[in-house]
């Protein structure tokens, strides 16, 4: 039997300062996929290693095995002692570790419910084992699968439709108001981190034309580069407000920047055309009955946090659903799994049935040797419909109880009943090769 | 024969109901829900398409010339129109508030008799029906302008209310229904505009003057006045938002007012067949 197991810590486990003390940088991940190589234990490996979680995926023979190869393996090359970090791990053996993959490549475990970054990560973390050459067909196989349902997820649930960040809900309210945001023009007042980071999702969704105003100059003219954007003395802000579609607010202002009679006047000027507030300063820069004008759509730092809080609550329903997508493709990876491990048996016995139909064949074409060529094909395969029709029935019920999980008894058996242990052993994975080389040595 | 169309009728009445249904309840946007609903209308189309045909076989003459069959034409364009604002502006969310107002129409169809209309030589004139035939057409296109005009009401009121989730989130923004909104109204505009030149065309035909101050006549003017407001005011003087919008439903307040109670409650005018 092949075990999978995972090792890990994330968001939920460990602090930041032990995350990090356990990412792996490229150089890392090279050496430990060498120590891998070098292992016995080991069949196969995959580091993922992110900002929010280090995990490494196992595969081999014994899951107390491999637990104490992953323990080596930190110690060798991350010089990390797991006993210290015990109560941040956590190891999953079997179905759960495969359901733990799968979970995680839907961003099921995220820290955002249902971000799709962490697929991506999924997905070059495998291709990087695989590189190193510590990937086999069971790996290929497992993540194969959880990147099928991850992507089934993201298409068949709205997980992923509504923004999780304020920033991003900020964009969402923006297209819900304007058709295309290339043509739209975003007035930046007060240059913080925050204006920043929502003009930044802004401008990627296609809002180039930027406008930027300041009480400090050099500021303004620095975030407007950034941009390709222009900038403006602060006195200037009622005349960019009139051309403005969408303006973010963040100065430090304790009172008022924009009042009710300001963007009134505004209004008449842009003749209804809507106009988008965003204000994320504490305390408000614009008075909040500005939201009572026709036209005049105002979020402020609450607005935008409830929307995003509405989100969340439906990434959770989604979420549910997502479950069942998950349960589906693991369903399917696992019949291909189980499988798997019955397919030498099967090999094995259609070999042995193909040799004693050639040697039996051989001896009785022998002695027919005044059949004609026609004759002779005839023969032949009459003995290969029988040979098929014998097994076929038996290599169905062999994959069915893989399924079943009584694969044991029935290979053990059919070994018996065949006398096929040497046929199997032919073709064994790479730690059996191991593991009897270990034992001819004893 | 009449069977037929009756049992078409009937069929095509249910296609629209479950269409309207699946739309409707369709609260979280499922693509094969969707797709399904879609399927639902258009099978109501082209039973719709067939009952129109069947009764130009049936009664040898365009269906424009009672009541009952108005309804099944305005139904049967507004789909049309649905299916236009879809394909060629990917306007899926039409259909959530579309669908029901067809079926509505249609629906309002089993209330009147589908007995054929005795017809006098001067009703088989051609301009005759091309008159009621744009009309009609311009009502569809104004009916699809008018439940796009609501979701844009609904989209601003749920953004004054800061709520987006649920039905809003499927919408498009506000700048594309207005778009739309202005596209399926100056649409609305020409068809009507024709529909009045080959009405008075016909009538000094017929009774020798164009224009005669009937209620239907008055009332085409007025919906034809607030239709010309709203494009004025959207393109000449590049306005738009809320009161845009409202302004283009009050159009259709016009079309409706024109459309059933001058047929119910003026019956004495030169319209009185319709």
């Amino acid at each position: 039997m092949t075990e999978i197991i995972v090792v890990g810590i994330n968001h939920k486990t460990a602090p930041v300062e032990l995350r990090e003390k356990l990412a792996f940088t490229e150089s890392e991940l090279s050496r430990s996929f060498a120590w891998c190589a070098g292992c016995d234990v080991l069949a196969e490996a995959v580091i993922l290693s992110t900002c929010n979680r280090t995990e490494i995926y196992v595969s081999g023979r014994d899951a107390g095995e491999l637990e104490g190869a992953v323990t080596a393996m930190l110690g060798s090359v991350k010089g990390i002692d797991t006993g210290s970090i015990r109560p941040n791990l956590y190891i999953h053996t079997g179905e759960t570790a495969v359901e733990h993959l799968f979970k995680v490549a839907a961003g099921l475990d995220s820290m955002v419910l249902g971000e799709t970054q962490i697929l991506g990560q999924v997905k070059e973390a495998c291709s990087k084992a695989s590189d190193a050459g510590t990937v086999g067909s069971i790996f290929h196989a497992l993540f194969r699968h959880a990147v099928t349902a991850a992507k089934r997820v993201q298409t068949e649930t709205a997980i992923n439709r509504n923004a999780a960040s304020v920033s991003f809900a900020a964009v969402e309210l923006a297209k819900k108001i304007f058709r295309r945001l290339d043509d739209s023009t975003v007035l930046v007042i007060g240059a913080g981190k925050m204006s920043e980071l929502t003009l930044r999702h802004l401008y990627d969704q296609g809002a180039k034309k930027v406008v930027v105003v300041n009480r400090t100059r050099s500021r303004a003219d620095q975030l407007a580069v950034c941009f390709g954007g222009l900038s403006a003395d602060y006195g200037e802000r009622r005349h960019w407000l009139a051309r403005a579609d969408i303006v973010i607010s963040s100065t430090g202002a304790p009172h008022f920047v924009l009042d009710r009679e300001e963007i009134a006047s505004v209004m008449r000027k842009r003749r209804g055309k809507p106009l988008f507030l965003i204000d994320i300063a504490v305390p408000r820069d614009i008075d909040p009955r500005v939201n009572t004008l026709e036209n005049v759509y105002l979020y402020d730092i609450d607005d935008l946090q409830a929307v995003v809080a509405a989100n969340m609550k439906e990434r959770e329903n989604e979420a549910r659903k997502a479950g069942v997508i998950l349960k589906e493709e693991m369903a399917a990876f696992y019949l291909w799994f189980k499988t798997r491990e019955v397919v030498p048996l099967i090999s094995a016995l259609r070999r042995k049935a193909e040799t004693i139909r050639l040697s039996e064949l051989e001896v009785s074409l022998k002695k027919l040797n005044n059949l004609s060529d026609r004759e002779k094909k005839h023969v032949e395969n009459l003995t290969r419909a029988i040979v098929n029709r014998i097994l076929r029935e038996p290599v169905l019920r062999i994959k069915e109880f893989a399924v079943a999980d009584k694969s044991d008894i029935y290979v053990a058996s059919l070994c018996q009943l065949f006398d096929l242990e040497e046929e199997i052993n032919g073709s064994s994975p790479k730690w059996e090769d191991k593991a009897g080389a270990e034992g001819a040595g004893l | 024969m009449t069977q037929a169309l009756s049992a078409a009728h009937v069929l095509a009445l249910c296609l629209y109901a479950s269409a309207a249904a699946v739309f409707v309840t369709d609260f979280e946007y499922d693509r094969r829900r969707f797709q399904l609903a879609r399927l639902l209308s258009a099978g109501g189309f082209l039973l719709l398409t067939l009952l129109l045909l069947g009764r130009i076989f049936t009664y040898r003459y365009v269906p424009l010339l009672t009541f009952h069959e108005t309804l099944l034409y305005l139904a049967w364009v507004s789909t049309l129109a649905l299916m236009i604002m879809d394909k060629t502006f990917g306007f899926k969310a039409v259909y959530l508030f579309g669908t029901p107002l067809a079926f509505a129409v249609l629906f309002a169809s089993v209330f009147f008799t589908p007995v054929a209309a005795e017809i006098t030589e001067e009703l088989r004139s051609p301009w005759l029906t091309v008159h009621i035939l744009s009309a009609i057409t311009a009502y569809g296109a104004f009916a699809v302008s008018f439940v796009t005009s609501l979701m844009y009401l609904l989209v601003d009121r749920r953004l004054k209310q800061k709520k987006i989730t649920g039905l809003t989130a499927g919408l498009p923004s506000l700048d594309s229904l207005d778009y739309y909104i202005y596209r399926l109204a100056s649409a609305g505009l020409f068809l009507l505009t024709v529909s009045i030149f080959l009405g008075a065309v016909w009538a000094n035909n017929v009774w020798g003057s164009y224009w005669r101050w009937d209620p239907k006549e008055i009332w085409a003017a007025v919906t034809w006045t607030l239709y010309a407001a709203y494009l004025h005011t959207r393109l000449m003087s590049g306005w738009q938002g809320r009161r845009v919008a409202m302004l283009s439903s009050l159009g259709f307040v016009a079309v409706f007012f024109n459309y059933v109670v001058v047929r119910f409650f003026f019956t004495g005018g030169l319209h009185r067949f319709f």
